[in-house]
């Protein structure tokens, strides 16, 4: 990069590469002046300066964007959903039996009720409520999925592209199946896909139904 | 607590949201990104310091819509060239910014301006790189500070200036072509 003199001519690639630097006030006197001067006499850095400033000022022209409410909404509900799921405790759900005294031996057998029904009720909720949210899991991937398959037929469409089915497998199919079937598993990801191979037949197969074939 | 959440919702999400609008081009994905932000920081909001929200935010968004940028890429590499389709160009993104199908939406800033110079600086926003393209839409169209940009991408000062003057003059490189001027 060429040192600015105000008393030396400089070239235009020097003022092509100081342009911005200019436009933003960041040169100051002597470079600055040396800028100026050479902008006044070349037409072609001085149209280069125009385009600069033009950019510079489309860009600050661009608007800043709101998120569409339906959005905020949307985050607002999935936030009260979590924090209301995150309050409840399952044994609050469970109403105490009422125990009168006069029915003592009975009271006593419902309490034992109780007490057992509660302990099965405690491993049973937990079950139920990861069941639940196991199909709500399972039907938000099954919607990504439809999404991620109309924008995947959108694209082709747009681009005359056509999807290469001999990579799917590959580069689609497996990878999925064997993060899947270690989130159920409770397993982490392998660090390198070579070792996922060898996971072909009690991994992607099982996940994905055996079916590898896509049409 | 959901109060506060709230509230911290409605103070970034236009941030977020336009960040993430002109990274990527597609009105939907935005969409997506922003809403994906905001509720991961739902599931830390117990652990974040909320002075250091907005870097925390840039920074997230920054990354999620890289992240969705290379998934993108990566899935070009699926495709192949049918024998009667049109060309592509040698260089240019197979997996262009997918405008919203149903609404024809030309994307962010488009309906605003309106103008040719802004449909082709908004095409070549689309072809600028990393770090360029992210400090380009923070300094120039979000009008963050150089402070605040090197806070949220964890760049030297310096680096984030002459980083957005390289972006600058890239976007200069890709919009002469368009308009003819005359270089050095």
């Amino acid at each position: 990069m060429r040192r600015l003199d105000g008393e030396t001519v400089i070239d235009c690639a020097t003022v092509i590469e100081a342009l911005e630097a200019h436009l933003d006030g960041d040169l100051e006197g002597a470079q600055r002046a040396a800028i100026e001067a050479h902008l006044e006499r070349c037409p072609g850095c001085a149209a280069e300066h125009q385009l600069a400033a033009e950019v510079r000022s489309g860009l600050r022209a661009l608007p800043e964007l709101d998120a569409p409410r339906a959005v905020v909404e949307r985050v607002f509900k999935e936030t009260v959903r979590r924090q209301t799921d995150g309050s409840r405790r399952p044994w609050r759900r469970r109403r105490r039996p009422v125990v009168r005294p006069a029915w003592a031996a009975l009271a006593a057998a419902a309490l034992a009720a109780v007490v057992v029904g509660s302990g099965l009720w405690l491993t049973s909720t937990p079950s139920e409520n990861d069941a639940t949210a196991d199909a709500a899991a399972v039907a938000r991937a099954t919607e990504e999925a439809r999404y991620a398959l109309a924008y995947v037929a959108q694209v082709s469409r747009r681009t005359g592209l056509k999807l290469r089915q001999d990579l799917l497998p590959e580069h689609l199919v497996d990878p999925s199946a064997r993060s899947l079937n270690r989130a159920l598993a409770g397993r982490p990801d392998p660090p390198s896909r070579e070792g996922a191979s060898g996971n072909r037949e009690n991994g992607a197969e099982r996940a994905v139904g055996g079916d590898r074939e896509r049409s | 607590m959901v109060k506060a959440f709230e509230a911290a919702v409605e103070r970034h999400q236009r941030k977020i949201h336009t960040f993430a609008s002109y990274y990527l081009g597609n009105p939907a994905e935005a969409e997506d990104i922003t809403q994906e932000v905001l509720v991961r920081m739902w599931r830390q909001w117990s652990k974040l310091d909320t002075e250091r929200l907005g870097p925390w935010l840039l920074r997230v968004t920054r990354n999620a819509c890289y992240d969705l940028l290379r998934r993108r890429r990566s899935a070009a590499k699926l495709f192949v060239l049918e024998p009667e389709a049109r060309p592509i160009e040698e260089g240019a993104d197979p997996l262009p910014a997918v405008e919203t199908a149903a609404a024809g939406d030309p994307g962010p800033g488009a309906r605003a301006e309106g103008s040719e110079f802004q449909h082709h600086l908004r095409r070549a926003l689309d072809e600028l790189g990393e770090p360029f393209r992210s400090i380009v839409i923070l300094r120039e169209i979000q009008g963050f500070k150089y402070r605040e940009i090197s806070d949220a991408l964890d760049l030297p000062l310096n680096t984030v200036r002459v980083y957005l003057h390289r972006g600058r003059r890239r976007l200069r490189e890709g919009l002469r072509e368009v308009y003819g001027h005359a270089t050095a």
